[in-house]
């Protein structure tokens, strides 16, 4: 036991004084004589040496000085050495390759994480503290802070999912926690089985202790990494292109079933050699159509890359483009639907003010011209009018202030290109419209969904702009025709990509929800643009989501997330992971006063619960 | 419960006490009158066997009472005295008064044990015995008698169930009204009146000597019996002290230091001796006993050196 301020000792002092003020002020001690008088008039004793009395020790005095001695202990901050707070934060490494299940005695790699980081709970006293960042698709942190206890059923709840892990952002995120506890030292330990590209050691390190506990098997695992399904010419049969990777430093042979909806139509052996991947074409009936899954057999370590599916709808036919325009067959637009190869155009002009009856398309180009009545199904609008109706701005510019970074629009367009080119509308977007690229005040690509189809934007002139010399106009053009035809299709998406869902219009105060695979249920939400809003890690699961109205459970979208040709599928272990992600941290410097337990709560608090003792006496007197 | 009596009686339940004890009896100093059968000797001379003196024959005397053969010896005529047997009144009056449960023994309590000893003993020589309180309760009646020894018991519990309490608003008049609470025969027949008190309410010589010349002028014989207690007669120096009356309640504050006690001492004395003092001016037998004192010591040695007992 040490006092860490042994001079306030000296309230101590407090104790002779309460005597002393009882001595001088206070009662006198009574006593019952028989009778009055022979005392009465007595002369004080001459000798002036009168016998004052101690005061007695009543309840009273005993407890104001028991109070008092408490306070002045109290403040002289009695302490008894302690043994130093520890902060462990704890990384677990939820990505899907840590649904393995390779380790032995355990259903899944995950499943040894959580018991490791069980078994490092522990050892630690309950004033320590704990933190636990999940690392997932997003860095997610579980547990800010917490006592053990706490974090042990935090631990027991955590899931793993089926994306890539944030390796980087989660061992940042654990650091700054880990330094934020300034009298309890942190460290960060990593629980993972290191199938995770190494990050970059930040410059100057990562300022704490950093340690990895590897869990891992044996890795020997197989992967469906692709699923293509084409017709060989306009309505031939169908063929699926499949592509099997072999993760196992082993030549193995695994069983290849196809299934076109739920009937399997073809089933065969594979064999691949050691590391390599295996590609095949299998012929499809005819006619196949809707969902198409290959699946691989026998067990390997991740089952999750195991099947794939894609939905496939009007395989049979070749994409009917109608286009109307004012220059006929002689547009860059034209030119840019003839180049490819499985898309059957049909050219009309049209006089802005005629009223016709569209030939059925499955998407509709209009190039320069908008008619006030619109065909139905997809639409790619390029060159509009800026005095086309649909483009009155509606939406405040403040709401949309910037594009996308990425949208399906422009995969493998050269966006500077495109950013060059000048806007034909006026600034501002329409209600119904999202900006994919440009500005508000310049508009270059928007979609979004009009009276229940879904519309594309390219809001610019190929002609003046230059940009029909370029490659970017018809790869744009055939986005265009690939995403709008998607957009009434399945999307096919990886764990972690969060998408963006046009759905139809909602009536007012309808509400979605999302079905996951699992079973489960979340409310999700849709913009003002009609956009379906996934929360982040949403589709951290792989399988079949729907989006359905909330009040009905009417579909109104589905799409399937599938692991694909993700580098978690390569499972094996990486020995030198755990060498390259840990870190020794900065040696610490002694500390100046050595952690204490500190009594002075404890003995103020008896202090106070003497003095409510003590006015009960006091209250209670005769 | 056991009684006051019976711890006290323990020694007058047999035992070389109790015998000494019932053989004493009460020293009378007033002659009782001639009246009922008792075992005390008249006041009056009255035909009976008891044959007292000679005297000189003088006119009017009864010629039977003549003693003939005197004359025939001496040729005077002698008449033979007798006396006569009376029954004699014993009137106990006990303070029971607040001051008197102080003490350790407390006074009210060796007041009692004193006033059965000295009851018991009355009513064993065939005695008339009244019992009374100073203050007296208010819903107490008048006096009866006890007489006989198969009252004791009944003495005892008239003791037993009494309790201290209440204050004398004047000792005079109480004393002075103590015989009017018994029959008119026994007042007439000069009975003994036993005080027993602390004598806290007569601070003054006044007022005790207003109460027994009340009783000496009616014709009672009077012994006081001032009790006691050894904390009055040697108090400690409490120092700084608030000084409670017993009675009044009435607070006192005072340094209680040895010179105070000197000084209280000195007037405690002084007061005894006043008090003493006016018993003797009119033949009151007066007895000083601290509660301390043992009370076969009291009644054998005390009260018969006192001259009450014999």
């Amino acid at each position: 036991m040490t006092l860490l301020a042994p001079a306030l000792l000296g309230a101590l002092v407090a104790l002779p004084i309460i005597y002393l003020i009882h001595f001088l002020r206070g009662r006198r001690e009574r006593a019952t004589v028989p009778a009055l008088f022979l005392w009465a008039d007595l002369a004080p004793d001459p000798t002036g040496r009168g016998k004052r009395r101690l005061p007695p020790l009543s309840p009273l005095l005993l407890l104001q000085l028991l109070a008092a001695a408490l306070m002045a202990v109290a403040l002289a901050r009695p302490a008894t050495p302690a043994d130093p707070r520890q902060h462990l934060v704890l990384v677990l490494d939820a990505s899907a390759s840590m649904q393995a299940v390779d380790v032995p005695d355990v259903a899944t790699r995950f499943e040894a994480a959580r018991a490791r980081a069980l078994d490092l709970l522990g050892p630690l006293a309950p004033r320590d503290i704990v933190s636990v960042v999940r690392d997932g698709a997003e860095v997610g942190l579980v547990a800010d802070r917490v006592s053990p206890e706490w974090a042990r059923q935090v631990v027991a709840d955590v899931q793993p999912g089926a994306a890539e892990n944030r390796l980087g952002d989660a061992l940042a995120l654990a650091a700054l926690l880990a330094a934020s506890e300034p009298e309890a030292p942190g460290r960060v330990v990593l629980i993972s089985d290191g199938v995770a590209a190494v990050p970059p050691m930040p410059t100057g390190g990562y300022g704490v202790p950093v340690a990895v506990e590897t869990v891992t098997g044996v890795g020997r695992n197989q992967a469906l990494t692709s699923l293509q399904v084409r017709a060989e010419r306009p309505g031939g049969p169908l063929r699926a292109f499949v592509e099997i990777a072999n993760y196992d430093d082993r030549a193995v042979r695994v069983l290849l079933r196809l299934f076109v909806g739920d009937a399997e139509v073809d089933s065969r052996a594979v064999n691949l050699p050691p590391l390599e991947r295996a590609r095949l074409t299998v012929a499809l009936p005819a006619g196949s159509a809707g969902r198409i899954a290959a699946q691989l057999g026998g067990r390997d370590a991740l089952p999750l890359d195991d099947r794939v599916e894609v939905a496939v709808a009007n395989t049979a036919a070749r994409s009917q483009v109608l286009l109307v325009s004012a220059d006929g067959t002689e547009g860059p637009v034209h030119r840019a639907l003839g180049a490819m190869p499985t898309t059957d155009v049909l050219a009309v002009t049209l006089p802005p003010d005629t009223n016709v009856v569209y030939p059925p398309a499955d998407v509709t180009v209009f190039d320069g011209l908008l008619p006030d009545a619109l065909p139905p199904g997809p639409l790619l609008l390029v060159r509009p009018p800026a005095s086309a109706r649909l483009f009155a701005p509606s939406a405040p510019a403040q709401q949309v202030d910037t594009a996308r970074d990425y949208h399906p629009l422009l995969d493998g367009v050269d966006q500077d290109a495109l950013r060059s080119a000048p806007s034909l509308l006026p600034s501002g977007t329409p209600g119904w419209a999202r900006l994919v690229l440009g500005t508000v005040q310049q508009p270059l690509v928007m979609d979004g969904w009009l009276d229940g189809r879904p519309v594309a934007v390219l809001a610019f002139d190929p002609t003046r702009s230059g940009m029909e010399r370029s490659l970017a106009f018809p790869l744009l053009v055939s986005n265009a025709l690939v995403y709008l035809q998607q957009q009434v299709q399945d999307p096919q998406l990886q764990p972690g990509q969060v998408p963006t869902l046009p759905i139809a219009p909602l009536p007012p105060g309808a509400s979605v929800a999302l079905l996951l695979p699992e079973g489960a249920r979340r409310a999700v939400q849709v913009s003002p643009l009609g956009d379906v809003v996934l929360p982040p890690a949403a589709t951290d699961a792989v399988g079949r989501y729907q989006v359905v109205n909330a009040a009905d459970d009417r579909l109104l979208r589905q799409f399937s997330v599938q692991l694909g040709d993700s580098a978690e599928s390569d499972t094996r272990p990486r020995p030198d992971f755990a060498a390259a992600v840990q870190s020794p941290g900065p040696l610490l410097a002694a500390a100046e006063t050595p952690p204490v337990d500190e009594w002075w709560r404890v003995l103020a608090g008896a202090a106070l619960a003497v003095l409510a003792s003590e006015w009960l006496v006091f209250a209670r007197r005769p | 419960m056991m009684s006051f009596l019976r711890r006290g009686g323990a020694r007058d339940a047999g035992g070389a006490a109790v015998g000494l004890l019932a053989r004493l009896g009460f020293v009378r100093r007033v002659r009782t009158a001639a009246g009922m059968g008792g075992e005390h000797r008249g006041r009056s001379r009255a035909p009976s066997l008891d044959f007292v003196d000679f005297r000189q024959y003088r006119p009017g005397d009864d010629p039977r009472r003549v003693d003939w053969n005197a004359y025939a010896r001496l040729g005077t005529l002698q008449v033979r005295l007798t006396e006569s047997q009376e029954r004699q009144h014993l009137l106990l009056a006990v303070d029971r008064s607040a001051s008197m449960a102080w003490g350790t023994p407390d006074k009210f309590q060796y007041a009692r044990q004193v006033a059965a000893a000295l009851g018991s003993l009355a009513l064993s020589k065939a005695e008339s015995v009244y019992l009374a309180w100073l203050p007296e309760p208010a819903e107490h009646g008048p006096t009866r008698p006890l007489s006989g020894r198969e009252r004791v018991p009944e003495l005892r519990r008239l003791l037993d169930e009494a309790q201290a309490g209440g204050q004398i608003d004047s000792f005079g008049a109480a004393l002075g009204g103590l015989l009017a609470r018994v029959p008119a025969r026994a007042r007439g027949s000069a009975p003994l009146v036993v005080v027993l008190s602390d004598l806290l309410a007569a601070p003054d010589r006044a007022a005790l000597a207003d109460g027994l010349d009340a009783l000496v002028y009616q014709g009672a014989d009077v012994v006081l019996m001032h009790l006691l207690s050894p904390r009055e007669l040697e108090p400690e120096a409490l120092g700084e002290t608030e000084l409670e009356d017993a009675e009044s309640g009435e607070l006192l504050p005072l340094d209680v230091s040895p010179g105070v006690v000197a000084q209280y001492r000195q007037r405690l004395a002084a007061w005894l001796a006043d008090v003493e003092g006016a018993c003797l001016a009119r033949g009151v037998r007066y007895v000083r006993a601290r509660t301390d004192r043992p009370l076969d010591a009291l009644l054998l040695e005390d009260l018969r050196h006192a001259g009450v007992l014999r």
